[in-house]
């Protein structure tokens, strides 16, 4: 049973929520554009199963639906952390930016770059993954990490898939991480690649993944999965709101306190400075209401680009815990 | 350096409008700058080259860190100024440091509303040090300013941040720091518009007020008191289509900062330790402070990331932007607690002039004998 299908929205959320406070050491890391210390390299000893998780990741395009396989024994961590992403919405409207143009792979861009800005707790999930090198090649229908060229350790959540066996990709020393591959739906990506590109591989139209799902295979018949297809805009235009309410749902909730608390903190701070000898506590209040400014900047800002008057408020909130600080110590 | 909230007393009378001579006060409280985008205009060089970057990050050493650092000196130089600001003082760096930790450690999340928390901070920081330092003149200049002609002067500079901060944030897109991508707020577009008319409107106010201060003084006022707020325009509103110019605004906003800190502090030096009035006493105090600024600015913005970097493995961009935008915090914290023109402590000593510290005042004439 897995998290999205195992939990009411809010719950799911919640536990995520928890199980962001568990990754600290997962969320420290990044990719690092400056020469850094040696990566460090765990090669996962070659097993003779590649045996398949009970789970599928089911990726809803405009152009159809495709079933994903994951290889939790060659690639555990990497599966694990897949699992995680797609359970928590991370993949929703992220889009295939690459048609190889020789026709090896198709690329989905870093979730970073999807219509929807990732919320506080997506963000939080993103971090670097160790290359998990094992046994499996890049063979067509093969799903194979991105990740920075000569850096293993930079995969974030952007992967390939493989159209036509790419034995070039297997470099020993140098190779990218294999997770899983294309159970169902490879006319699928073979749609999604026909389109018109241009000639570095950029489609002209976005090939936008409406939804991700994390599925038990008894789950996939009631998905109604669907076949390759014409991009369908119709669903691509009612798939997006609802993702979009649900991802902001617990991301309003952290705001209302941290909002709440603002105000507060506000409120004993006027009151404080009527007292006298209260320097201290004014300039406790004052530091409550920035700390609480500033999550608040954390949590809303990704929303500020769906509803323009949060922008207008969170520029405003800003300005002004910058004022009232003139009057700490004093 | 920030105005205060209130009206401030009367004023002291000052010896002179300048601190130092009109030509030296004109160029560095921003007509330096007004200067540089007229050259940039005339010979029509808008281009952000690498020879302009190269040439602004250079003058980062002599002037913008060490204008930073000044900061610090003027909190941290002794225990009393410690014990008049013992939160800002002892309390914020270690609030401001957890912040940084935090900031390093997620730089997926938290960094990135850092930088932004840091660059909406940083222009708000220019406006204040304007408007003080547009204060500082008129208080100079024996010009009582009414309340409504101060907040007409608030009004046009808080335009310019405006205008700037409406044009970074009207898109929805992702913005970059040091490598650090932070979200734009998404500001609707007619906010632009509206800002240009706000910051035209307040500014042909301040020209009227100016044009009133002069009736009132029943003379022409020094055209300095408008200088700041003039470079202020061409800072935030006027000069954005030339990012050769841009690139050298915190040059000069340093300047101006140096300006008056160098001046508070060799005034308060000479009364603290009741030295004479010497040209000795100006080159020796000058040269220790900006010495002393310099390599505390090279500390701060140089040696401290790259060390940072070191010991945490992070990429130097990244822990170099963080670390900075942390310094600099620190530093608009610091100067909108210090720097407050309602204290006679930080008004009084803004009064002085440079030929007061460079020469002794001459000795009253002896009375005449009547036998």
């Amino acid at each position: 049973m897995t998290l999205r299908a195992a939990l009411p929205p809010r719950r799911r959320r919640l536990a995520l929520l928890a199980a962001c406070a568990l990754l600290p050491a997962a969320a420290r890391a990044e990719p690092a554009p400056a020469p850094g210390p040696p990566p460090r390299v765990v090669t996962v000893v070659p097993r003779p199963t590649d045996r398949l998780a009970t789970e599928r990741i089911v990726l809803r395009t405009i152009c159809g639906d495709i079933v994903i396989a994951l290889y939790p024994d060659v690639a555990p961590q990497t599966v694990r952390q897949i699992i995680l992403l797609a359970g928590s919405g991370v993949y929703d409207t992220t889009h295939f930016f690459h048609v190889d143009p020789s026709g090896y792979y198709l690329q989905l861009a870093d979730a970073r770059n999807r219509i929807l800005p990732l919320t506080f707790i997506q963000q939080s999930l993103i971090h670097p993954l160790r290359a998990e090198w094992g046994p499996l090649r890049h063979v067509r229908g093969a799903l194979s990490l991105a990740r920075e060229p000569g850096r293993p350790d930079t995969a974030l959540t952007s992967f390939l898939i493989l159209r036509k066996d790419a034995p070039f990709l297997d470099k020993p020393g140098d190779t990218y991480t294999i997770f899983g591959r294309v159970e169902q739906g490879m006319d699928v990506v073979e749609a999604l690649s026909a389109g018109r590109h241009s000639a570095d591989g950029t489609p002209e139209v976005r090939l936008t993944v409406l939804q991700a799902l994390v599925a038990g295979p008894q789950q996939l018949p009631a998905l109604g999965l669907r076949g390759p297809q014409s991009p369908d805009w119709w669903l691509y235009n009612a798939q997006v709101a609802p993702v979009t309410a649900a991802n902001e749902r617990l991301d309003w909730i952290a705001a209302g306190g941290f909002l709440s608390s603002l105000v507060l903190a506000v409120a004993a701070f006027f009151l404080a400075r009527r007292l006298p000898g209260s320097r201290g506590a004014c300039s406790l209040c004052l530091l409550v209401v920035s700390l609480c400014g500033y999550m608040l900047l954390v949590l809303l800002t990704p929303a500020s680009w769906t509803h323009a008057w949060i922008g207008v408020g969170l520029l405003a909130l800003t300005l002004a815990v910058i004022r009232l600080l003139a009057f700490f110590d004093s | 350096m920030q105005a205060a909230a209130q009206t401030p007393p009367a004023p002291r009378a000052a010896t002179s409008a300048y601190f130092v001579n009109p030509a030296v006060d004109f160029a560095l409280a921003g007509g330096l700058s007004i200067i540089v985008f007229l050259l940039v205009v005339v010979f029509r060089r808008p281009q952000r080259t690498d020879a302009i970057i190269l040439a602004a990050a250079q003058l980062s050493w002599v002037v913008n860190w060490p204008h930073f650092s000044a900061t610090n000196f003027r909190l941290y130089r002794s225990w009393e100024n410690i014990r008049q600001y013992p939160l800002t003082a002892l309390f914020i760096p270690w609030v401001i440091l957890a912040v940084v930790a935090a900031a390093l450690w997620s730089p997926q999340v938290l960094a990135p509303y850092f930088i932004k928390l840091f660059l909406i901070w940083s222009p708000y920081h220019f406006c204040a040090q304007t408007i003080g330092v547009t204060l500082i003149y008129l208080r100079r200049s024996g010009v009582q300013v009414r309340p409504w002609e101060r907040r007409v002067l608030v009004s046009m500079v808080y335009s310019t941040l405006f205008t700037l901060l409406v044009r970074s944030e009207v898109k929805p897109e992702t913005l970059e720091y040091y490598g650090i991508h932070y979200m734009s707020f998404g500001l609707p577009a007619w906010f632009l518009p509206v800002a240009g008319v706000l910051t035209v409107a307040t500014s042909a106010g301040l020209v009227a007020c100016f044009v009133l201060w002069c009736r009132r003084a029943g003379r022409l006022l020094p055209v300095v008191l408008l200088v700041p707020a003039a470079a202020q325009y061409l800072w935030f509103a006027g000069g954005w289509l030339w990012p050769s110019f841009i690139e050298f605004v915190p040059f000069f906003h340093s300047l101006q900062y140096l300006l008056i800190a160098w001046s508070l502090q060799l005034k308060e030096q000479r009364d603290r330790h009741d030295i004479t009035p010497s040209r000795r006493f100006v080159l020796v105090e000058s040269t220790r402070w900006y010495v002393l600024n310099i390599a505390g600015g090279a500390l701060l913005f140089f040696f401290l990331p790259q060390w940072l970097s070191k010991g945490m493995r992070l990429p130097l961009p990244f822990t170099t932007g963080v670390f900075i935008a942390g310094v600099q915090i620190h530093h608009f914290f610091v100067d909108g607690v210090i720097w407050k023109l309602k204290r006679t402590t930080v008004s009084s000593p803004l009064m002085g002039n440079l030929h007061e510290l460079l020469h002794p005042p001459a000795a009253p004439a002896p009375a005449r004998g009547s036998s």
